[in-house]
């Protein structure tokens, strides 16, 4: 079990550096570069050329690039070349907003699709459950800016006036000080993602449910509600682990939209604006960041589905 | 003044950066309508601007831009929110008011020798900064060298000023003597580029003249100011503490208005004009201005180094169609010259209308009568985009077809000055000032390469004569090079629109077309 975490981790390793690489490559081929981004309209030859030298742009890409790696591996994610100011300042309050919302967002999403995951599988090819399959599908099909200006107009603007209608924080607040402001972004989140977990869960589930074991409970005389909490439920949870976990990682890239709409000071926008800066450290501390939110969460995934499988821990003794 | 969108941030609408998908906007637009439509009925009001506003409060203003390169360095500043907070904090010697006439303002008098040669500067007694400075000769001087040597925003507009050519006369006045006559060295000095700051100045612990004093700045996101209680003018201002916020995109901003987590926000698009009037907590404030959004032809490059191809161009506009598809009815009439609205500007020239029999026959004799060309757009400000296309639609009818492409602002700016057909925008500016900036050489905002021996001749002249209506017979001249040759194609000038809460009042209507009254927060507060 040891070795098997340790190889996996020492991948995920691997797995971030080569991310940093093509990431730092497709930076480089994108036209412009920051010193013209900051300049705009001002950028007149010697400009551009004195900003360049001063943001070591003119060095050669290797360079460059060993420069940010070995800033990185010593711990300091650079400066930003939009303002100069330290990559760790720039990105900070918006990796906490950004978690909150994402944490927030999981938390609620899983419990609720799972109950609801449940439910339909235990009545499932009957009318009610076919209303919440077709409700869940076409919440699935819209997408996530349309889910989350629809609540705006729903809660915020038009039908009531129960919730802000963006959730500006200022630099230094934090995300708990104002729950309000959390309430619409993360229930788009989950509106975004549950439909998927919905049915995963219920896939699993009606699996678990005509399984012989079940089968055997149920003939046994048990209650229903023990033979689905009891025998049903904790094998579901596996092989839904694994699908789950893929589908929280989706979360990193649908809170990118969310932030947007609401303009929720999250590491969406910041890697929207840096990109748009062509602003190479925070682009590059961000892409890595995410990175290994993905690879964190789907090893997580693994871990959940071996402790739940017995067999699988044996296996690798 | 010069103004540059942010990434993304940018500008009359540093709007519409990147993220932005067919779908996002569509969705958007769709709100936008759905919002209008629902909303109730009211009354716009009139202007609140009577009133005397009531001492004390904190405005919260929402400005279109900005980015994480968001400078409060009072001589770098580029978007709209670096605008913004420089006039909170600087003052320049000389300011434009809401009519477009220059007032001193840390300035007692500027005046010029006989030919504009040289200036004399006298400043205004007892102004000091924010952390106690007087104001004298001194911080100009270190102003002035700060801008040439730094080689910063401003330079092109002072390359005239021989620094080691600067005498100071007393402790208040300073005497420059210029490299070549230079009239337009006062309406430079009007341009936040030139803000005074003090001998020593530190941009990192900003500090200046102005009505507000520097709180806290976190780079593309927001700066809040508080009084400064020993500005020049003991009245004002009347806020205790300014906040600007930046917003990239055009709902978020506002949603933030109707949610009512800002007071105020500036550059309004036309197509949100309906539901802030359907709304009754909120006002408009619509002014027509001098600022211009060009379309932008290469006179050194085919097709449009011929003449007859560029008068082709802009004889096959129907520019009041343009100004109702593109703007909603947001701009007035241009004859593709600027400095409108500003003294010199030469009314008698013929207001240029759509004649798509001429411009085929032109586009003939210059052997294009199939003429097909790629139109560089980027929402870099107001309707840029859709005024493209709907040139695109128009041009179709003389035979012409107009390819639009769409950059991002940043890629957009990466090859600034060098697309053969492309678009600009400048805010308002006096007729010399803009030439300097687009037609003689060492333009900095030459996007037409222009450069005509005659014209700039003429400019040269005109910088010399310090007499109104002399200057203004020879601005006349040049205005006609420009109606005939020049590689601007100005249909209109995009009026500007601002919204704000009806609490807040004192807003004034600026012409320049720098948003929200110049943004002069200064004369801005509470309802009583």
């Amino acid at each position: 079990m040891t070795t098997f975490v340790l190889r996996r981790l020492a991948l995920a390793v691997l797995t971030l550096w080569v991310v940093s690489v093509i990431i730092f490559l497709a930076t480089q081929v994108l036209p412009g570069d920051a010193a013209r981004a900051v300049l705009g309209q001002s950028a007149t030859p010697d400009r551009v050329a004195e900003l360049q030298a001063q943001l070591h742009l003119d060095d050669s890409a290797v360079a460059q690039y060993w420069n940010w790696l070995s800033g990185i591996l010593s711990g300091d994610p650079g400066q930003s070349l939009s303002n100069q100011r330290p990559v760790r300042d720039v990105i900070g309050d918006g990796i906490v907003n950004s978690l909150v919302l994402m944490l927030l967002a999981a938390a609620i999403a899983v419990p609720v699709a799972a109950v609801i995951g449940m439910v339909a599988a235990a009545r499932r090819d009957t009318r009610s459950e076919q209303v919440i399959s077709t409700s869940l599908l076409v919440i699935a099909a819209l997408p996530e800016f349309v889910l989350a200006i629809g609540l705006t107009v729903l809660f915020s603007t038009l039908v009531f006036d129960f919730f802000p209608s963006i959730s500006l924080l200022d630099p230094g607040q934090r995300p708990w000080d104002e729950p309000d402001l959390l309430v619409l972004p993360v229930t788009a989140l989950v509106m975004a993602v549950v439909p998927y977990l919905v049915r995963i869960m219920r896939g699993s589930m009606v699996e678990a449910l005509e399984s012989d074991y079940v089968e055997m409970a149920t003939l046994k005389g048990l209650r229903r509600s023990r033979v689905v909490t009891r025998h049903a439920l904790p094998n579901a949870v596996a092989p839904s682990a694994q699908a789950t976990a893929l589908a929280l990682a989706y979360l990193a890239g649908g809170v990118v939209v969310v932030e947007y709409v609401f303009a929720y000071p999250g590491i969406g926008q910041e890697l929207v604006s840096a990109i748009s800066a062509r602003d190479i450290p925070v682009i590059q501390a961000l892409t890595l960041l995410l990175a290994a939110f993905y690879i964190a969460v789907n090893l997580v995934a693994d871990l959940i589905t071996i402790l739940v499988t017995p067999r699988l821990r044996v296996a690798h003794r | 003044m010069t103004e540059r969108p942010t990434e993304f941030e940018l500008s009359p609408g540093t709007r519409r950066q990147f993220l932005r998908t067919a779908g996002i906007t569509g969705g958007l637009l769709l709100t936008g309508d759905i919002l209008a439509a629902c909303g109730g009925d009211s009354e716009e009001s009139a202007d609140s601007a009577s009133e005397t506003p009531a001492r004390g409060g904190a405005l919260r203003v929402g400005v279109l831009g900005g980015s994480s390169a968001d400078t409060l360095d009072a001589n770098s500043g580029l978007t709209y929110p670096d605008t913004a907070r420089g006039i909170a904090l600087y003052d320049t010697l000389a300011r434009y008011d809401e009519d477009l006439n220059i007032e001193m303002s840390l300035a007692e008098s500027m005046e010029p020798n006989g030919d504009a040669s040289e200036w004399t500067i006298r400043l205004k007694p007892d102004i000091t900064f924010h952390n106690g400075k007087t104001l004298d000769a001194d911080d100009v001087i270190f102003t002035f060298t700060r801008i040439i040597e730094g080689n910063l925003v401003g330079a092109a507009g002072l390359a005239a000023v021989d620094l080691g050519n600067i005498r100071k006369l007393d402790s208040r006045t300073l005497r420059l003597k210029l490299r070549k006559p230079f009239v337009t060295l006062l309406p430079v000095s009007t341009q936040i580029a030139s803000q005074i700051v003090p001998v020593g100045y530190d941009a990192k612990a900003p500090v200046g003249t102005g009505p507000f004093k520097f709180k806290s700045f976190t780079p593309g996101k927001q700066s809040s100011f508080v009084r400064n209680p020993d500005f020049r003018d003991d009245r004002r201002p009347y806020l205790d503490e300014l906040i600007i916020i930046d917003f990239t995109d055009d709902s978020a901003r506002l949603n933030a208005l109707l949610g009512g987590t800002v007071d105020m926000i500036d550059q309004v698009a036309p197509s949100q004009r309906a539901t802030i009037q359907g709304n009754g907590e909120f006002s408009l404030s619509e002014t027509e201005t001098a600022q211009w959004t060009p379309f932008v032809m290469r006179v050194d490059a085919a097709p449009f180094d011929d003449v007859q191809v560029r008068q082709a161009m802009r004889l096959l506009i129907d520019r009041p169609q343009m100004i109702t598809q593109a703007t909603g009815e947001a701009a007035t009439l241009g004859n593709d010259i600027f400095g409108k609205l500003f003294p010199g500007y030469d009314e008698s020239i013929a207001q240029r209308e759509q004649d798509l029999d001429q411009a085929r026959s032109l586009l003939k004799a210059a052997g294009q009568e199939d003429l097909s060309v790629e139109l560089i757009t980027s929402p870099v400000a107001t309707n840029l985009v859709q005024a493209a296309q709907v040139l695109s639609e128009q041009a179709s009818d003389a035979g012409v077809t107009i390819e639009v492409k769409e950059l991002n602002p940043t890629d957009f700016f990466a090859g600034y000055t060098t697309w053969p057909f492309t678009q600009d925008f400048i805010f308002g500016l006096d007729y010399l000032l803009a030439a300097s900036y687009t037609q003689v050489p060492g333009a900095v905002l030459g996007t037409t390469h222009f450069e005509n021996a005659k014209y700039t001749k003429l400019y040269d002249e005109a910088n010399a004569l310090i007499e109104e209506a002399r200057r203004n017979e020879v601005l006349a001249e040049m205005q006609r090079i420009d109606y005939e040759q020049g590689g601007y194609i100005i249909p209109y000038f995009p009026n500007t629109i601002d919204a704000y809460s009806k609490n807040v009042t004192g807003l004034l209507q600026a012409k320049t077309g720098v948003p929200l009254g110049n943004y002069r927060f200064d004369v801005v507060g509470f309802r009583a």
